[in-house]
């Protein structure tokens, strides 16, 4: 598969994705603001999701462009920037997910603080596995 | 890691582009791998050394960090 489809099918399916959560925001009909907030952010990505594949699309019929594109998709600078960017969200959004989680135990918010700490657990748990699964591999 | 390839580029007269597009990487990865910005991974050396016919070691300086 080029590089070109691949990319349409990840926009193609976070489309669908964030169609399926505009939808299901529409259903729930509470008067919330989280719910509101999530309807928003859906309909957000699923614009953003219809410009790339339009500008996909604008690329498919561009050789030149195509080219460039394949040649930035194995880039390996880029590549490494891709997974700098990646571990450093990753760290920032546990960390601060376990942050936000004490605060909100010690605020009185108990459920939701406990909610975020295992999630943030779980997630460090994934961590070791995947590191101990490629440590054992490479 | 030290590099000459700033130099050894504008010797044999190649533009970025030229270079980037031969080993087919971003001319962005160019510009930051002659700053001294990035340091390239063993295949990409070993294509810059077979594209200039030279040894790696007369592209690339390897220094030890200081403790």
């Amino acid at each position: 598969m080029n590089v070109l489809k691949r990319k349409f099918l990840c926009m193609a399916c976070l489309f669908i994705i964030s169609f399926t959560l505009y939808l299901a925001c529409f259903m729930v009909k509470m008067d919330d603001f989280v719910v509101d907030f999530t309807m928003g952010m859906s309909f957000g990505i699923g614009i953003c999701t219809i410009v790339k594949m339009i500008q996909y699309i604008t690329i498919s019929k561009n050789p030149e462009k195509i080219k460039q594109l394949e040649i930035l998709e194995k880039d390996e600078r880029f590549g490494f920037i891709r997974q700098k960017a990646l571990s450093y969200s990753f760290y920032s959004i546990v960390i601060g997910k376990y942050c936000v989680g004490i605060i909100a135990i010690f605020i009185g918010q108990g459920n939701i603080g406990v909610f975020l700490c295992i999630i943030s657990a779980i997630e460090i748990f994934i961590f070791l596995i995947y590191f101990t699964i490629l440590e054992r591999k490479y | 890691m030290k590099n000459n390839l700033e130099k050894i580029r504008k010797e044999k007269n190649i533009s970025q582009e030229q270079l980037a597009n031969a080993i087919e990487v971003s001319r962005q990865t160019i510009i930051s791998l002659e700053k001294g910005k990035y340091n390239p991974s063993i295949t990409l050396a070993f294509k810059l050394s077979h594209y200039f016919n030279l040894k790696i070691e007369d592209i690339f300086i390897y220094e030890e960090e200081e403790k």
